[in-house]
């Protein structure tokens, strides 16, 4: 019997046990010296069998006919996934193959894949296993621990990482810089980037991360797809439903390659209607419309790789209830042009030039609402229109020697962003307004990171990230000039700010089962062009209207984390306490009556901890699970701080065979009494659990059916970060068909 | 006895009509009524001119007339030599003629001291508050002007502005509140200056300079005011200056309340359309 390879699969040869059943062997090595590495964790995940190897390397593993997913991990080197195939030959062979693991790096960031990228065909959880079921950007990123999602409408959600603000936590493609357009954040820039053109989410929690933005909060980049060359032609489409807001959508993908030359388009649209909340009918004012389209072309040589790629995303009619206006129009465009040398050098790895260019608008109004009746701003239309264009460099220099790695960055960009507001009265003889939110910004920034990272001895890793910042910003129309300096008088508000941030990671690996980590992080975050510059910004949390400070210094934070990792025959448990202090806290201020202006404040602390653990039960089955919990102090007004979510667990099921994954998930959220009183109006929010359910079934090998229902009991809840308490979709059924080729 | 009054009736120039002016060097006179260069300035006109004695007078001020704070110029100029008169004592007294059920009635308005005695342009800045719209007599005076002295009258018509406020106080006395400043509105913080007097008589208004004045200002359609305004204080001769923040364009009312040692005097309000 031969073991016959996939194009992605690794050939193992095996004695044949049983008609059905094959025992394969293997040889797991370390990738760098060569030597054999004992204690490896070889699991089979959808036929529920297992194994270690043995000192000399050497494992036997039986195996079904047919298709397996065979995970390869220890701690302290980067876990394998291969895919096997078995298959019945007439003439018998005899092979043992080798399986190299790497040692591991010190992440930084969780990943979340969402689909293989075509360079690494063993790459983890790839199709039915991964996150490709789950249907928006933003519900990936919710699953991570520690984060959030400030919700306004059942459109766009902006992430908050371990009890930090969405202003504090940076948000990047592919490390380029795009910034939303509307003041409000109605356009976040997760909204920007569908699904099918994900490949994975890095969430980096807390300021350890120096290499993708300056933000004290972490960072999430949205890693996009790439052309593949494993196929000259290709593609997929995914078509569904959700019932909570008669949500349709349809996505396509489409790869064409030939000799050195790919090319990967795509294009998605969803429609949604008014989204029903639990135990309701419909809410009004929460549909949305928008289609998503990415091209990207490569061109590879020996040492060269070229690509370009443009990724434009246009939404109209959305709906949001819990905020004074609609979102009449949201259209981002990003282009990007990339060039990879790869030099056969015994030192330089490989230095990466990216040129991109964004252009974000934004235009909202309350056309459709009845302004005669709400409270603020009454009998008045107060259409707004924003806009944010960026250009960027990022260069990228990777260098390595024995036992550790260099990379600089240089990460540079010019932002030019805009906003006004017009306030046309519905009452005769009155007579229009209109004023600049954000007049005419321009932020010239550049920063240089050097991430350093050595192995030490056989069990420790060091890792060190230094970055320094640099921006020029002003603003330039005069009557926004004349707007803010009736707040801060004569002083200049041409502005020059500078930070500088330093890191350092060290993992060790106890032994072959569990490691620490420990985490030290000394940070800053510069102000945002509306901290800065912005004028008369509602925010309709505590109702003020808020002004920026030009002379707002960055945000410092000291951040340490400690982690314990654990992981034996499937079985995983990881634990991570964290603490965050930050000085020259930047939140709002009362100026007078209903007016605040961004400020400095001297203290601030969150603390946290977050638990996680998987656990094979046999049968396929999967126990896993997480919690995590942030406590937020405003030490200067000695109170909580605001919109800190509460404690959070999950816990689920998963039984997931060669064609099939079926789940269970439930989501358990404390009640949050911890509220700020003096620096914005707060709410307390009450405890909620729902519990999700989800059915993968591979047909053949290009279908599959995604069929799920999220919040079965139909319960109604709202998160605390929901602005103006919108509430969450009730019982949501959601059937998708994908189709390959 | 010959009168120094030389009644002689001016022709009002209205309209867009300009007549060059020594006041300045290539412009029109320019009055400032604020420190505050965006709002304060009001550019002045000739009125008309009248010759007496060997001195033409002419009065500038606003091209069109309001009932408010008026900023108004002499300028003298020897007719034989053409050139300024560069020292005189110049007062404007204003004067109505009303017809009343009960006969014919005469009243005056308030008026600011002469700024100056000298100028180099021969422009001699006289600021007056027309107290209500009408036909006003506005008998110009001068002494020591060369050695000369008289009076010439011009008579012009004043349409209604909305930049005075007639009040009746609560102590049953008739006062007159002026808005100097801004007489633009624009975008941003300004300067915000009142003129206060009271009628005495109908001759004599006498400016208040023992009052508090509380200023708030808001934009009545938004239901909102703004920060960073301060209420205006007693800087001299009835006027009250402090600060008022525009934060938009659109339609803005500064209210004001009139207090004496904690006594309420009077309220009012001004509107203004902000650019």
């Amino acid at each position: 019997m031969i073991l016959r390879s996939l194009l992605l699969g690794i050939v193992f040869c095996g004695l044949a046990v049983a008609e059905s059943v094959t025992t394969v062997t293997g040889l797991v090595v370390d990738g760098r010296t060569g030597l054999p590495l004992g204690e490896v964790n070889v699991v089979a995940v959808d036929a529920g069998t297992a194994t270690v190897t043995h000192r000399d390397g050497m494992f036997t593993l039986p195996l079904p006919v047919g298709t397996t997913l065979t995970r390869l991990s220890l701690v302290g080197y980067q876990s394998r996934v291969l895919r096997l195939e078995v298959v019945d030959d007439a003439a018998p062979e005899i092979d043992t193959v080798q399986v190299q693991l790497h040692r591991n790096v010190i992440r930084i960031a969780d990943e979340i894949v969402i689909e293989a990228a075509s360079s690494d065909p063993a790459q983890t959880r790839t199709a039915r296993g991964a996150d490709r079921r789950v249907l928006t950007t933003t519900a990936l990123i919710d699953r991570a621990e520690g984060v959030s999602l400030v919700r306004r409408a059942n459109f766009g959600q902006d992430p908050a990482i371990r009890g930090t603000q969405p202003a504090q936590v940076g948000v990047v493609i592919e490390g380029m810089k795009i910034f939303h357009a509307c003041v409000d954040r109605m356009d976040p820039v997760t909204s920007y980037v569908e699904t099918e053109n994900l490949q994975r989410l890095e969430i980096s929690r807390g300021g350890f991360d120096l290499t993708q933005a300056s933000a004290v909060g972490g960072v999430i980049n949205l890693v996009t797809q790439k052309p593949r060359f494993d196929a000259a032609l290709a593609g997929h489409s995914q078509f569904g439903i959700e019932s909570a807001s008669r949500h349709r959508f349809s996505r396509s993908v489409l790869h064409l390659s030939k000799g050195d030359f790919a090319a990967r388009g795509s294009f998605s649209y969803r429609q949604s209607s008014d989204m029903a909340a639990g135990g309701g009918g419909p809410i009004d004012n929460t549909q949305f419309a928008k289609y998503n389209y990415k091209l990207d072309v490569v061109r590879r040589s020996d040492q060269h790789r070229f690509e370009a790629g443009v990724l434009a995303d246009e939404a109209w009619d959305i709906g949001y209830p819990a905020l004074l206006m609609d979102a009449r129009r949201a259209s981002s465009l990003l282009l990007n042009a990339v060039h990879e040398w790869t030099p056969e050098h015994p030192r330089v790895h490989s230095l990466q030039t990216k040129l991109y260019v964004s252009d974000v608008d934004h235009w909202m109004d309350d056309e459709h609402r009845d302004v005669t009746q709400r409270q603020v701003m009454r009998d008045m239309n107060m259409p707004m229109q924003g806009q944010t264009r960026t250009w960027g460099l990022l260069q990228t220099l990777s260098l390595s020697a024995h036992r550790q790695t260099l990379r600089v960055i240089l990460d540079a960009y010019q932002l030019q962003a805009f906003a006004d507001m017009e306030m046309i009265s519905v009452l005769p003889d009155v007579s229009p307004m209109y004023l600049l939110n954000l007049a005419d910004v321009n932020r010239r920034h550049a920063a240089l990171t050097a991430d350093y990272q050595r192995t030490l001895t056989q069990r420790l890793e060091a890792r060190v990230n230094i970055r320094v910042d640099r921006i020029a910003q002003n603003l330039q129309d005069p009557v926004g000039r004349q707007q803010l300096s009736a707040t801060w008088g004569s002083e200049d508000l041409d502005k020059r700010l500078g930070a500088r941030s330093m890191s350092m990671m060290l993992s060790y690996a106890q032994n072959t089962v569990s490691s620490w980590t420990f985490a030290w992080s000394n940070n800053a975050r510069l102000p945002t062009p509306l901290e800065s510059y912005g004028f008369f910004l509602f925010n309709p949390a505590d109702g003020y209207f808020y002004t920026g400070k030009p002379s707002l210094r960055p945000e410092q934070s000291q951040q340490m984390e400690i982690g314990w990792q654990y992981e034996r025959e499937g079985r995983r448990v990881s634990l991570r306490l964290y603490d965050n202090r930050m000085s020259d806290y930047i939140v709002g201020v009362v100026q007078e009556s209903i007016f605040k202006t961004y400020q400095n404040i001297d203290r601030a602390r969150l603390q946290g901890v977050e638990l996680g653990f998987g656990s094979p039960l046999g049968h396929s089955l999967t126990l896993h699970g997480d919690a995590s919990y942030t406590y937020g102090r405003n030490e200067t007004f000695e109170e909580p701080l605001p919109f800190v979510a509460p404690l959070e667990a999950r816990l689920g099921l998963t039984r997931e065979g060669r064609r099939t994954l079926f789940e269970i998930n439930s989501r358990l959220v404390a009640r949050q009494a911890r509220i700020a009183h003096r620096t914005t109006l707060e709410d307390e929010t009450p405890a909620f659990a729902v519990i999700d359910l989800r059915a993968v079934l591979d047909v053949g090998d290009n279908y599959r059916l995604d069929v799920g229902i999220d919040n079965l009991f139909d319960h109604y809840y709202y998160e605390h970060l929901s602005v103006g308490n919108f509430p969450n979709p009730g019982r949501n059924l959601r059937l998708a068909l994908d189709v390959g080729f | 006895m010959r009168s120094h009054y030389s009644v002689v009736t001016a022709v009002l120039v209205v309209g867009a009509s300009v007549l060059l002016s020594a006041c300045s060097d290539d412009s029109r006179p320019m009055a400032s009524g604020s420190v505050d260069d965006v709002a304060g300035q009001i550019e002045l006109v000739a009125l008309g001119s009248i010759e007496d004695q060997g001195i033409r007078v002419t009065l500038h001020g606003p091209e069109m007339l309001q009932s408010g704070y008026t900023p108004l110029e002499v300028e003298l100029v020897d007719i034989a030599t053409g050139a300024p008169i560069q020292s005189a004592q110049v007062q404007i007294t204003p004067m109505m003629h009303l017809q009343t059920d009960d006969g014919e009635m005469n009243h005056s308005a308030p008026t600011e001291p002469p700024l100056a005695q000298e100028s180099t342009d021969g422009c001699f800045s006289n600021p007056v508050v027309l107290i209500m719209p009408g036909s006003w007599h506005l008998h110009v005076s001068f002494a020591e002007a060369q050695g000369k002295q008289g009076t010439v009258t011009f008579d012009l018509d004043v349409e209604e502005g909305d930049r005075i406020a007639r009040l009746t106080g609560e102590d049953g006395a008739a006062y007159f509140v002026a808005l100097v400043a801004p007489q633009t509105a624009v975008v941003g913080r300004h300067d915000l200056e009142l003129a206060v007097f009271r009628r005495e008589t109908m001759m004599s208004f006498p400016p208040e300079m023992d009052l508090d004045i509380d200023m708030e200002p808001s934009m009545p359609a938004m239901g909102h005011g703004s920060p960073e305004n301060e209420s205006p204080l007693h800087t001299g001769a009835g006027h009250y200056t402090g600060k008022v923040n525009f934060i938009m364009t659109g339609d803005w009312r500064i209210d004001l309340t009139l207090r004496r040692q904690d006594t309420l005097i009077a309220s009012t309000h001004f509107d203004l359309t902000v650019e």
